[in-house]
């Protein structure tokens, strides 16, 4: 389970769903600078796209691994962020639509322990935007849809399942948290032959203290009730991913581990993903 | 720690802040944005200059990627082939910050290109020049006991030194014998007809003795040669396929206090350590806190980590005697010597004999998977053969 390669034979898809309510105008600090989590979740969505369309990128062209949808929830609506498109569309039609880049200034530490800042390109598909309630209800119930008819097609039965990456603060205003436990245990359950879905939540929030990534359910515990209920409704890594997720995370924390991060991206647990096929003649 | 490829790529476009030497790179822009790509298991940035000079640079996707090509590496270094470029491991070089706004290091490789063309159709050479340069450089190849496994177009230049180079060398092994040139002498026949038909040259047999390798396949006689000589070197393989049992034989010298040019990280208790070109292991205690081996605060252990380290009080518990050396995992370390790859244990004892062109360890089903010529043999952890080899 959760061994397959992911080709063009055997592609997976990937669902970003995007909290765009009014308390996104809150403040957070990712990457080392304080901005509105509006903002961080647009540097997030756009900085997995681009990883997305790197790890597609070959020198004969980008290959079709995977299919992307980009949805955004706020204000009773669940809608595509990617315009002109509902639902899933191939990475490779992602990469022919027209994007602008944006200047961002990063902190980056020297060996010498020095901070300087650099100006750095970011594309942007997906721009801040911040009214609304937040209706995560029907999100997960959207996206559920969405990857049940994905993993029914008969040439995705063999693929890695789907991973859908919720970016969030965590309020939801459209239900319960048991309706939405609910939905989100409806929305797990969807699967290939090589596993169920993952849902991966990312957690915004505007307490700057600290930083995750795969947490132990622990360590959630302190993080306050919105990171608690994310938490509670995010899948359970599974067990092929938990050496690569202490290599991420740098210590020696004892599985299993939590499909979540709390005020991080999340990109560099793609290097954890089998993308891409071997080309090698000889060698597997 | 893996650097995402985005980080990679904004490492590029900065290389003076996130490159501990090389700050004087230019990358390729398509944009606005350095050119990144990917193959199996790096991610590349290729028409980067440094000082004039076209170089690729590597960076890996998975944390066993440089460990692979370890071994590639230091024999490229070593044997200063004229047809294989500058190929070297870089530690430490790349600076970037993860997810969670941390520092962090990355390895990387950079290949020296040689100021050429490319092959096949974007060459100015004549097709029977090419087929002549990859006889050449599958002779050589041979000569040194290397495949490169992915042999095709855009992994050859045509150097102006009027040399064929192999290039994206950790595809490669040394030891090999596979032979993996049929597709580029296709090109090569592909390429005449195509001078062919330019000329208006008509061909009495064409359609006549086609073989199945191209359309109206007519072999020019550097192609044929190539054809007679790859067949018959793949009977004798298939004939020299017994395959060798184990054997067992202690070749561990405990020595002190050694210093060393490169010392890695540790593996359990063990640090793999490379001095005078040739690799052993220290014994350690595994105490390392943050996963940099040298921060130990008693003053025994290594004192410095990398190139140049030092090594003080500790104790040469597999002296320095071979070409190349793996960690150890589970208590075995593959090692390669003059005469091929194989695995010691903990006391230096051979578990598998290095006699094979490759070994590569299944840690999780505690086997290895050996390769001999053409043959895949399977061996178990205490290395006794395992008889069903298409496991």
């Amino acid at each position: 389970m959760y061994s397959q390669v992911i080709t063009r034979c055997h592609r997976t898809a990937f669902v970003i769903a995007v909290d765009q309510s009014s308390s996104m105008q809150g403040e957070t600090t990712v990457d080392g600078r304080r901005m509105s989590k509006a903002e961080a979740v647009a540097l997030i969505t756009n900085s997995i796209l681009e990883e997305l369309l790197l790890r597609a990128s070959h020198s004969s062209g980008l290959r079709n691994y995977y299919d992307v949808a980009v949805i955004g929830y706020a204000d009773e609506r669940v809608y595509s962020l990617i315009e002109g498109e509902e639902g899933f569309l191939p990475i490779t039609s992602l990469a022919q639509k027209p994007v602008e880049y944006a200047e961002w200034q990063a902190e980056h530490t020297l060996p010498s322990g020095e901070t300087v800042r650099v100006t750095e390109r970011i594309p942007q598909w997906v721009h801040p935007s911040a009214a609304g309630s937040t209706p995560m209800y029907e999100m997960l119930d959207t996206v559920a849809e969405m990857v049940e008819g994905w993993c029914r097609e008969p040439q995705n039965h063999e693929s890695f399942p789907p991973m859908v990456f919720n970016i969030t603060d965590g309020e939801p205003t459209d239900c319960d948290y048991n309706s939405l436990r609910s939905a989100a245990s409806r929305l797990r359950s969807a699967s290939t032959a090589d596993g169920e879905t993952l849902l991966v939540n990312i957690h915004l929030s505007a307490e700057a203290k600290s930083q995750l990534v795969f947490p132990r359910a622990e360590e959630v515990i302190s993080a306050g009730e919105y990171a608690r209920l994310l938490a509670d409704i995010s899948s359970v890594m599974p067990e092929p991913f938990n050496q690569p997720i202490l290599d991420l995370r740098g210590d020696h924390a004892t599985p299993p581990f939590v499909a979540m991060s709390y005020n991080a991206s999340i990109v560099d647990g793609f290097s954890m993903l089998n993308i891409g096929s071997y080309s090698v003649t000889n060698l597997q | 720690m893996i650097a995402s490829m985005t980080a990679f790529r904004r490492a590029l476009a900065s290389p003076a802040t996130h490159f501990r030497t090389l700050h004087a790179i230019i990358p390729q822009m398509v944009d606005g944005v350095p050119l990144v790509r990917r193959t199996s298991r790096f991610a590349e940035a290729i028409g980067t200059t440094a000082g004039g000079r076209q170089i690729i640079i590597y960076s890996p996707l998975s944390a066993r990627a440089i460990a692979d090509v370890e071994r590639t590496a230091e024999r490229v270094c070593a044997i200063r082939s004229p047809h294989l470029g500058e190929y070297r491991i870089l530690r430490d070089e790349l600076l970037f910050t993860n997810s969670l706004g941390e520092s962090h290091t990355g390895d990387i490789i950079i290949e020296e290109l040689p100021a050429g063309e490319p092959f096949g159709f974007g060459s100015s050479q004549s097709s029977h020049a090419l087929g002549e340069g990859l006889v050449r450089l599958r002779e050589h190849l041979q000569h040194i006991s290397f495949t490169h496994n992915n042999l095709r177009a855009e992994n050859i230049i045509v150097g102006d030194d009027g040399r064929l180079h192999p290039i994206r060398l950790h595809y490669g092994r040394f030891g090999g014998a596979y032979d993996d040139f049929g597709p580029l002498f296709d090109l090569v026949a592909s390429l005449e007809r195509a001078e062919r038909s330019e000329n208006g040259e008509r061909s009495e047999n064409k359609g006549k003795n086609c073989e199945n390798r191209g359309e109206n396949g007519e072999r020019s006689d550097v192609v044929t040669r190539y054809d007679t000589v790859a067949n018959e070197e793949q009977k004798q393989n298939m004939l020299a396929s017994d395959a060798p049992s184990p054997a067992y034989r202690v070749t561990a010298t405990p020595a002190t206090n050694y210093s060393a040019d490169e010392i890695f990280a540790p593996h359990e208790g063990f640090a793999r350590a490379r001095r005078g070109g040739r690799y052993g292991f220290f014994a350690v205690e595994d105490r390392a806190t943050d996963n940099r081996f040298g921060a130990t605060d008693d003053g025994v252990g290594v004192t410095d980590y990398g190139f140049g380290a030092r090594a003080e009080g500790l104790h040469v518990a597999i002296p320095f005697v071979y070409l190349w050396a793996d960690d150890f995992r589970e208590g075995r370390a593959v090692v390669e010597t003059e005469q091929g790859v194989g695995v010691i244990d903990k006391r230096g004892c051979e578990i598998l004999p290095a006699v094979f062109d490759d070994v590569r360890y299944d840690v999780s089903a505690g086997c290895f998977e050996a390769r001999l010529d053409e043959q895949r043999l399977l061996f178990g952890y205490a290395g006794e053969p395992i008889d069903n080899p298409a496991k």
